[in-house]
Order: C-alpha cells, then sequence, then structure tokens
C-alpha cells in the first residue's frame, strides 16, 4: 500500500510539475516564434509592366518638326494615338467633375467647378489661378471649350524628362519665356526634347500636382507631399525608392485613362475604388485574429498610423481673421520656425502640423459634399463640408484613419449659404486685393448664379480627407494597445464594444466587490475559526 | 474508524490540475485583454487566451466523456439530503468543533454543498463562459451564421463569469482548510489516496469476504438438492481439482468413498432440517482418484427464513 502511495505521487507530481514547465517552454517558444516570424506577404493579381517600350518616339517624323506651343504638340501625338482624346476628355482629369447621383436624388456634375472646401473656398471665379493643374491649356473661367481637343495636355502626364512644368496662374500653359514665381525660375520647354522621350506616368508626373493640391506642398491631404518623389521605407513602404519602388500608377491602374480610385473625399458613392485587397488579399495576416479585423477596419487603419511625415500639412484655416492690418495700417504676415505661414491679411491665419495622429471614423464609402446652393441647416454648430457616411451597424462600414481640415469661413446669414468669394485679382473687388468681404461675396455670388442677401458671418467648418498614402512597414503599424486601451486612438469612436478600452464600471465593480467579499468572507471564517479554538 | 483510501482516479486528478493551470492562465490572459492590467502584451493575450480556450475545450470533452463512460457524473447530482446540516456546520459548527455532519467515501466523495457547487461549475459556469468566450471569438468571423449586433452583452457575461471563477477559486481553497488536516485534501488531490473515515459495518462485510478468499481452509456451500454452489480456491486445493466449472453443479456424492455415503447423507439431512455441526472427520475422495482425511464444519444455510442448502469449511487433516 505504501509504495503504490509513493509510486502515484510521483506520478502526478511528475504530471503537474512537467505539464506546467512544458506549457511555459511551449508558450515562450511559440511567443518567441510569434515575434521574430517573417512576414511572407502574400500578393495577387499585381503585376508590373517591366517590359522596355518598344516604341521609340525619336523615329516618328512627326515629332522632328519645330513646335513653338504645347498645343502643336498635343495635335502631332492625337495624329497617330487617336481616339485617345476622346478617353482624355471623358476623364476627370480633363472634366475636373463628374455625374453622381446625390442622397436628395438629384443627378449632377459635381467637380472643383461647384465644390466649396475650406481651404482657398472654391475655384469660381478665381479657377484661372488653379488651373495651373488641368491637364489642358487656357481653361481661364467657365467659358473654357471642354470639346477642343488643341487645348489638351498631353505631356503633363507623359513627359518622362522633368523638363516640362505648367507655370503658375498660367490658366495651365507653360511659360513661353523664362521667367521668376517666387524662388523658382521656370523655363520654356524644349517639345522636341520631351516628345522623343515620352512615356508613361511616373511618381514625378503625378506627384507635380497631387503633392501641392492647395497651392503648396502637401498643404490639402496630408497624406500626399513631395517626401514620397524620394520616399524611403518609413515614408511609404511601397514607393520605397530602394524597395518596392512603386509609382502611383502601380495602385492606381488605369483603363483607356480612367483611373482608379477617386478622391475618397468628394465621391458620393462607393464606385471605382481602389482597395489594398486588390494585391493583398481579404486575409493578408499571419494571425487569423487580426484578419477577422478587416471586417471593421481598413487596412489604411493600422498600416498608416501618421501621415505628414515629411513635410507639415496646414490643420486649420481661419478665413475670419483676414483683413487684419497692423497697427501702421500695414499688412501682416507671419510664419513659424519651419517658414510655413501663419498669418496672412489677406488669407488669415493657419496652423500646420507634421507626422499628425489621424482621427478615426466609420465610412461605407459614400460621401456627401457640400456644392453652391446648398443650405446650412444649422449655422450655430460646425458645418461638415463633407459627412462620410458610415456606423457600426452598417455591416459595409470600415473605421479609417481621415485628416480633418477644420476651417472658419465667410457664409450668407440670411440665405444660409457658404459664399464662393472672388479672391484673385486686380480689381477692388477680389479680396486680395481690396480686403472687402462685401464686394467680393457679391461679386463670386454672382458669377456662381447665387442670390447675396449682402450679410454675412463667419461659420466654422470641417472637412475630412481619408488617409491613404504613406503606409508604413508591419513593424511601425498600429499594436493592438493602441486603440484596445482606455485613452487609444478609438477613444472618441463611441457606440460599439471593444475590449481593453470599453468595460461596464457597474459590472466591474460588482466583479471586484465579489472578489473582496470571497477575500473577506474567508478571512473573517479562519480567524473566528482560529480564535474559537 | 478511519483508512488510506483511494478515491481520486489518474484522470481524475490530472482533469483538475489541468483544469485549474487553464482556468488560472485563461484568467490572466484574460484580464489582460480587458485591460485590467498589462502583462505579456496584448497580442500575446489573445492569442494565448485564444489557444488555451482549445486546449480547455478539448479538456472538456474528455472529461465529459470520461463522467458517463465511468458513471462518476452522479456524483454530481445534487441532493437536498444533509444541506441544512452542512450549511449550519459552515456557519456554526465549525467554530464549535464539531464534526462534519457527511461522510467522505471513494463512492461519495462530495458533501451537499460540493455537489451543488460543482454542479454549478459544470452545468452553468463552464458553458457560459464556453459559450460567450466562442462567440467573442468567432462573432466577426466572415460568412459566420452569427449576426450580432454588439459584443457588449456577450463581452459582459463572459467577465461577469471571470469574476466568479475567482471567487469560486478563492472559496474553493480556503474550504481546503476546514478538514481536520488541512493539506489532506490538497496532498489527496495529488496522489488520490486519502484517509477517510469508514464504515465499520461496511469494513467488516468487506473483510469477512476476503477471509473466505484467502483462507486455507476450504469452504464449500451446497444447495437442498446436494450439488456445489460454490467453493473457494482453498478448497480446490485439497481436493486437487484444476477448475472450479468441474464441481459445481455436481452432487456431493463424486467426493466421497461410496462406503462413506450412506452417513453423509444423513448428516446432510440433518443440516437440511435445521441442526449444525462443529467438527465431523471425514475421507474425501480427490479428483486424482487418491484419498485424503480431514475435518468438516456444516451449517445450513437460510434465505426468508427457509432452509436453502448447507454450507461449510474443510480443514485438512491427515491424523485422523
Amino acid at each position: 500500500m505504501k509504495k503504490k502511495n509513493t509510486k502515484e505521487f510521483v506520478k502526478i507530481l511528475l504530471l503537474s510539475v512537467i505539464i506546467p514547465f512544458a506549457l511555459v517552454f511551449i508558450i515562450e517558444n511559440l511567443i518567441k516564434n510569434f515575434k521574430s516570424r517573417d512576414y511572407d506577404i502574400n500578393i495577387v493579381n499585381c503585376t508590373k509592366d517591366t517590359l522596355p517600350s518598344i516604341v521609340d518616339h525619336s523615329e516618328f517624323e512627326i515629332l522632328k518638326k519645330k513646335f513653338t506651343n504645347p498645343s502643336e504638340l498635343t495635335q502631332a501625338c492625337i495624329s497617330c494615338h487617336n481616339k485617345r482624346d476622346e478617353e482624355v476628355m471623358a476623364s476627370s482629369h480633363w472634366t475636373w467633375d463628374r455625374l453622381v447621383v446625390r442622397e436628395n436624388g438629384d443627378s449632377v456634375r459635381m467637380g472643383k467647378k461647384n465644390m466649396i472646401n475650406n481651404y482657398c473656398i472654391a475655384t469660381n471665379t478665381n479657377t484661372w489661378k488653379c488651373t495651373s493643374c488641368h491637364a489642358g491649356y487656357g481653361y481661364k473661367d467657365k467659358n473654357f471649350d471642354f470639346k477642343d481637343t488643341k487645348k489638351m495636355d498631353c505631356i503633363v502626364c507623359h513627359d518622362k524628362t522633368g523638363a516640362y512644368d505648367k507655370q503658375p496662374l498660367g490658366s495651365g500653359f507653360p511659360v513661353e519665356e523664362k521667367r521668376k514665381f517666387g524662388d523658382k525660375t521656370y523655363f520654356t520647354p524644349d517639345y522636341n526634347y520631351i516628345a522623343r522621350n515620352v512615356g508613361k506616368p511616373t511618381i514625378r508626373n503625378c506627384g507635380k500636382c497631387h503633392f501641392f493640391g492647395g497651392g503648396g506642398n502637401n498643404v490639402k491631404h496630408g497624406d500626399l507631399s513631395d517626401d514620397l518623389f524620394h520616399a524611403d521605407k518609413d515614408m511609404d513602404v511601397h514607393m520605397d525608392e530602394n524597395g518596392n519602388k512603386m509609382s502611383c500608377i502601380d495602385c492606381h491602374k488605369t483603363n483607356r485613362h480612367n483611373m482608379k480610385g477617386k478622391l475618397y473625399r468628394s465621391m458620393p458613392i462607393n464606385k471605382d475604388r481602389l482597395y489594398c485587397y486588390d494585391c493583398h488579399t481579404e486575409a493578408p495576416h499571419v494571425n487569423n485574429t487580426l484578419n477577422r479585423h478587416t471586417n471593421k477596419i481598413s487596412c489604411q487603419t493600422c498600416h498608416i498610423p501618421v501621415y505628414a511625415k515629411g513635410a507639415p500639412t496646414k490643420m486649420s484655416w481661419d478665413w475670419s481673421q483676414a483683413g487684419k492690418l497692423n497697427k501702421r495700417g500695414y499688412r501682416i504676415s507671419e510664419h513659424d520656425s519651419l517658414g510655413k505661414s501663419t498669418f496672412k491679411t489677406e488669407k488669415g491665419a493657419f496652423t500646420w502640423e507634421s507626422n499628425v495622429i489621424p482621427e478615426y471614423v466609420w465610412s461605407n464609402g459614400n460621401v456627401e459634399h457640400y456644392i453652391y446652393g446648398d443650405k446650412i441647416k444649422d449655422t450655430s454648430k460646425i458645418l461638415k463640408i463633407n459627412k462620410i457616411h458610415g456606423n457600426y451597424g452598417d455591416s459595409s462600414s470600415k473605421i479609417i484613419p481621415v485628416k480633418i481640415h477644420r476651417g472658419k469661413q465667410i457664409f450668407d446669414t440670411e440665405n444660409s449659404v457658404l459664399i464662393p468669394p472672388h479672391v484673385y485679382g486686380d480689381k477692388k473687388d477680389a479680396f486680395k486685393k481690396g480686403l472687402d468681404w462685401k464686394l467680393s461675396s457679391a461679386k463670386g455670388m454672382k458669377e456662381a448664379g447665387l442670390e447675396f442677401s449682402g450679410k454675412y458671418s463667419f461659420i466654422k467648418t470641417e472637412m475630412h480627407y481619408p488617409i491613404n498614402h504613406m503606409v508604413a512597414p508591419v513593424e511601425k503599424s498600429l499594436k493592438c494597445i493602441d486603440c484596445h486601451s482606455k485613452n487609444g486612438r478609438l477613444e472618441n469612436l463611441k457606440g460599439f464594444y471593444m475590449p481593453g478600452r470599453d468595460s461596464n464600471a457597474i459590472l466591474d465593480w460588482m466583479g471586484i466587490l465579489m472578489i473582496i467579499g470571497a477575500l473577506g468572507g474567508v478571512l473573517v471564517h479562519g480567524l473566528i475559526r482560529v480564535f474559537k479554538k | 474508524m478511519k483508512k488510506r483510501t483511494y478515491i481520486y482516479k489518474n484522470f481524475e486528478r490530472f482533469w483538475h490540475w489541468a483544469q485549474a493551470l487553464l482556468i488560472i492562465f485563461l484568467m490572466i490572459t484574460g484580464f489582460e485583454v480587458h485591460g485590467s492590467f498589462s502583462l505579456m502584451g496584448y497580442e500575446e493575450a489573445v492569442l494565448f487566451h485564444d489557444i488555451a480556450a482549445w486546449a480547455f475545450t478539448v479538456l472538456i470533452l474528455f472529461t465529459i466523456f470520461w463522467h458517463f463512460a465511468t458513471g462518476s457524473w452522479e456524483q454530481y447530482i445534487p441532493s437536498k439530503k444533509f444541506v441544512k446540516e452542512q450549511i449550519n456546520y459552515y456557519i456554526i459548527g465549525i467554530f464549535k468543533g464539531a464534526h462534519h455532519p457527511t461522510k467522505k467515501t471513494s463512492y461519495n466523495k462530495f458533501n451537499p454543498l460540493q455537489r451543488l457547487t460543482y454542479f454549478g461549475f459544470k452545468i452553468l459556469i463552464v458553458p457560459v463562459q464556453f459559450v460567450t468566450g466562442f462567440i467573442y471569438m468567432y462573432y466577426m468571423y466572415p460568412e459566420n451564421p452569427l449576426h450580432i449586433k454588439s459584443l457588449e452583452i456577450i463581452a459582459l457575461i463572459h467577465t461577469f463569469g471571470a469574476f466568479v471563477l475567482i471567487a469560486f477559486i478563492i472559496a474553493h481553497v480556503y474550504l481546503l482548510t476546514t478538514n481536520e488536516e488541512p493539506m489532506e485534501s490538497f496532498i489527496a488531490m495529488l496522489t488520490g489516496w486519502e484517509e477517510l473515515d469508514i464504515d465499520p459495518e461496511e469494513e467488516h462485510k468487506q473483510h469477512m469476504q476476503y477471509a473466505v478468499d484467502k483462507s486455507t481452509a476450504g469452504y464449500y456451500r451446497l444447495n437442498k438438492e446436494g450439488k456445489f454452489i460454490d467453493v473457494n480456491r482453498a478448497w480446490l486445493d485439497l481436493y486437487k481439482c484444476k477448475d472450479k466449472s468441474n464441481i459445481i453443479g455436481k452432487h456431493f456424492s463424486t467426493t466421497r468413498k461410496k462406503e462413506d455415503l450412506k452417513s453423509l447423507e444423513n448428516l446432510i439431512s440433518d443440516v437440511l432440517n435445521g441442526k449444525s455441526f462443529k467438527a465431523i472427520p471425514s475421507i474425501r475422495k480427490c479428483f486424482d482418484g487418491k484419498f485424503a482425511k480431514h475435518v468438516l464444519s456444516i451449517n445450513p444455510t437460510y434465505e426468508n427464513n427457509e432452509i436453502i442448502g448447507c454450507e461449510g469449511f474443510i480443514i485438512d487433516n491427515p491424523k485422523i
């Protein structure tokens, strides 16, 4: 009996010692593997065109003739690439708008022509200033002929030399003779040289306009800056010069000049979108728990932890302070230590930030954007110039990161509409010149076909920019704890239960009381037993 | 009366300790996920919580099988008997040095409160944790058949279950000490052996059985017709009989010389009429054909006050 007893004891001792140790060993190894494993990235449908160009443009006779203006070059392009002009003229690079059905059921052509933002507010009478980024020549005002193929700009996208620049304030034309704007000199392009060197658009072609939205580097988007011309891995894991070397069109795939991935800020319907999972599959993680997250969370949320990693981006613009003069009656211009303008009499006050942590919203891909004449429902509240739709209960909604640009801009207090003022011009009715809100509003409203009551005030507005670029390498992407914690990144995104962030205070207290109760009960019971003995 | 008894089987002990470890591990990882503290890292905590949940599931499946295969499930069926007494013991009796109102035996290991608690543990807490846990894990899984609007209620129930388990463990560990030897039950859960109070009657019966089985005196039992119903090992040895089946059902006349049969038949008919005899010298006819001497005792056997046969012992005695 005694012997058997010892045997049993040894057996169970071994079991209860070996099992925990084995468990600890296995767990330790799991952690090690888990932390050090290589991330095999599963890519589908991602092919890069690596074939060398089979056409040598330098041998075409038509490109050897002397070009004096860019329009002639466009015509030369079309003489061979016929019908391509029709594709371009149907694309939003040319039309600057597209036909959409709004939430109220209206079919409208929506675009820069009738949208209002909270940066420079509206193109409207200022179009000539904005159209240096139009893929055409001479888009000065609304009388521009959108059917004239001669006015199309092919080379802004297809120039491979880097020697082609459209001048600022030039309605899309390059300079005719050497000219200086600010600290940059613009040269007349050598059209024949350019014509011999055309090809698929590179980062340089796209970035020339898209990195400078809002009139300066990274002003508007926050995730598109000239840092992407020479990105390293930390800046953007796809566009890394020494790594993946991807260019814009590797993702923004183009079929007959129709590009995938429209501006998410303004597209009212979830169409022609571009998704990470087009290449990365819907289950890209080794960890299945992470894969399950993709139901409710967009890739960008974790993989773009910060934006504006290099150049700062504009975070707010207060137009209501514009017009202020200093004590001596001169215009004011203030700058921060990086040389970024923080105040200008003719524009108002700005704030800038870099390495910005995004804000997070639910999105189902549908966006409602303010256009001319939309009534403001409540002028005492912050007006959302674009509303990103979505919520937790909507199965097609996901959490996305956004840049929110906060503005304060002019609106008509009687008609409850935002005013697209006339800002740029040489006459007094341009705000920049005359600093007179009434005159510039009247001119802008008239041009936009809106009624101006003559009474105006300033309203706080918000514009949401979904963040899609500057994807971080995996080791810099968000960790669970960044959101699954109190005071985490999703602290303000209420309406659903998230482990680690949420708990029910009553239940937690009940639980703690239950434990205290159990401990206390046990302690009292034990003490009484000890003293009664 | 005390006796060392084997009450926790191998699997039972393995199950208990594996379950204990898993619950503690699930508690640590679970409360990290809950945000109560930060220990191994959130991602790891989730991963290991999931792995431990699967391990626990496997253990539970084995255990359910074991309970039914061995019939141990009966030990967990709550009964009303002695519940009051048990409660009184814990809130009054224990302070006065009273004895446990119920006895622990290998076939009735748990007192009525234990039965109730463990039953609740198995039928309520574990299933609730299991179900809410798996919904928690898979509610977001693509193409899942479940479409729950919010994790909240699931998470709250699961958290509450965890708190209940902590309280359970505290009470469970403390109640160990209510035994006369505090470490006794703990050691028993490790070795399987425990000193238990046992029933003297039961002990007596068991021992008598043992005595007959192992005795060097031969034991036999006959029915009314004089045919053998049962013999023990020693009887078979004395008669040089190789197998029990060679004798069971045979008439007693096969074990004697023909000359002696008459007196033996008289003896047995006396016994079947109610008499007993202490020591009758006899000569037996062994199965190998040889003869040997022994002394026998004989007495009638009863069932419902009616004589149904006879039985007795034989002791080898060549000197007669």
